[in-house]
């Protein structure tokens, strides 16, 4: 297949029958879309996805995440707010 | 396999053996924390990170590429009873604990891996080994080649890219069973397709290219005309430093599990360009990015081969049938993270994704290169693969 442009490079050049070539094309770009799909889908269940050795650096992070000064402050911040929250449950429960 | 363990009689083993370097203690709750995750997790091999000289030394997730070049697994391994007996690179069911479980006032002296099978080892002048894994076969690979025919001064000469690295290509590379597919702009000029065709021969397939820029596209089309039965995928703007890059690249795409083979790309400065993809924090970068050449981490792990989360499609090696299988480079990703993607879909395969040390090439992008990223090729990326973004297991620093 050959669609040069005016000023386009010319001579001899490797090529395909067009349909030929847009199946090839659309045989990986239809591949491409489901294993976007299937990750989409196994971003769903991460938790399954991982391997021992990921989940347990997972892991690790959390708790170095919820160690940190930045997590700390942010709850002492928010308690306030999350108090009240747990006010206002209670007081729909009743 | 481990010295001195053949004199144990294995009836006095328990289920799990705990070995621990020459000059190591455990840390407190060490063992408790080994034993829950053997609880949590089947393994044959647990190891963890270490203190070291009153460093903490991280440590990668299980590379067996890697262990064959350099034993990065630390004083502290514990493996079950019938583990004991295998070569640890040879294992399937190995744990990596990201904490740090042994302590030693000196770094330790680490083993010496057993020989691989097939390979030949020879030792580099810091101690680690290399491993030449042999082409089986002489397979035709197809370099792949989108350009446009730009210009650049490298080294204050100017210079066509795809030319001068088609020429570096044809006159430097030791393998020989290799085809050039260009796939060329309509814009590229004609001077430039004249030289093509002059150095590239009857090696030489040209493709042209008439629908806007898609980097993904442009190499999906090279790869819909290419008969090889690898496919390396290469920037017009690189320039190969060893001469057996490819058979190097090769070698390590055809062990049982690899698929896919990336290199060491080093600025026009010497700096490096890629040391290897890291994924972190829903970021996706170069290791070693702007670091001197002989720069490294604590472990070492700039000079060995080892498994990595991905590696750029600027220079990387797969098979062709894995190619197909995937579906190719994604066109989703224009412009970029079409590698990051690339890694991904391999990884998903069960496969893994290896960097070399020991196939080098320049690639002549500007140090100050500033991608303009579509919102569209995030968001893809993150909906995809998020989960994978978050933690790299095989960079620690």
């Amino acid at each position: 297949m050959s669609d040069a442009k005016n000023g386009a490079w010319v001579g001899p050049e490797s090529t395909l029958p067009a349909d030929e070539l847009a199946d090839r094309e659309r045989q990986l770009a239809l591949v491409d879309r489901v294993f976007g799909l299937e990750a989409q889908l196994a971003e769903l269940s991460a938790e399954n996805s991982l391997t021992p050795s990921e989940r347990l650096r997972t892991e690790q992070r959390l708790i170095e995440m919820q160690g940190s000064l930045a997590w700390r402050l942010g709850r002492a911040a928010t308690a306030p707010l999350r108090v009240a929250q747990r006010f206002v449950v209670r007081a729909r429960a009743r | 396999m481990i010295p001195g363990f053949h004199e144990v009689s294995h009836e006095r083993l328990g289920d799990y053996v705990v070995l621990l370097a020459n000059g190591a203690t455990l840390e407190p709750g060490a063992l408790e924390e080994v034993a829950a995750v053997l609880t949590r997790f089947r393994s044959q091999l647990l190891y963890a990170d270490s203190r070291e000289g009153g460093v903490v030394i991280r440590r990668p997730a299980f590379s067996p590429l890697r262990l064959r070049e350099q034993d990065y697994l630390g004083p502290l391994r514990v493996f079950s009873r019938a583990a004991l007996e295998l070569d640890p690179s040879d294992l399937t069911e190995v744990v990596h604990v990201p904490r740090v479980l042994s302590s030693a006032t000196l770094a330790t002296v680490p083993e010496e891996p057993a020989d691989p099978a097939t390979g030949a080892v020879e030792r580099r002048p810091d101690g680690t080994r290399r491993v030449r894994y042999p082409v089986q076969g002489e397979p035709l690979v197809s370099v792949i080649i989108p350009t446009r025919g730009g210009r650049a001064v490298i080294n204050g000469h100017d210079r066509v890219l795809v030319v001068e690295a088609v020429r570096a290509i044809v006159e430097r590379s030791s393998y020989r069973a290799f085809e050039l597919v260009v796939v060329a702009d309509d814009e590229t000029p004609q001077a430039v397709i004249d030289e093509l065709r002059a150095i590239g021969g009857d090696r030489l397939r040209l493709i042209r290219w008439s629908d806007s820029f898609n980097f993904s596209a442009k190499i999906n089309r090279g790869a819909a005309f290419a008969s090889g039965e690898y496919l390396l995928l290469l920037n017009d703007d690189v320039d190969p430093v060893s001469p057996d890059w490819i058979e190097t690249m090769l070698g390590l795409a055809q062990q049982p599990g690899v698929g896919m083979v990336g290199a060491l790309l080093l600025f026009e400065d010497g700096t490096v360009q890629h040391g290897g993809h890291l994924y972190r924090d829903s970021w996706a970068g170069h290791i070693a990015l702007g670091w001197p050449v002989h720069r490294d981490d604590r472990l070492g792990s700039m000079r060995v081969t080892r498994e990595v989360s991905g590696v750029t499609a600027a220079c990387a090696l797969l098979s062709a049938e894995l190619f197909w299988r995937i579906g190719g480079l994604s066109s989703v990703f224009a412009g970029n993270y079409n590698d990051v993607d690339l890694s991904l879909k391999v990884r998903s395969t069960g496969a893994s994704v290896v960097w070399t040390p020991d196939a080098r090439l320049y690639h002549f992008e500007s140090k100050t290169r500033d991608a303009a990223v579509a919102p569209s090729e995030i968001s893809a990326l993150r909906q995809r693969w998020g989960s994978r973004l978050l933690t790299d297991p095989y960079w620690s620093e």
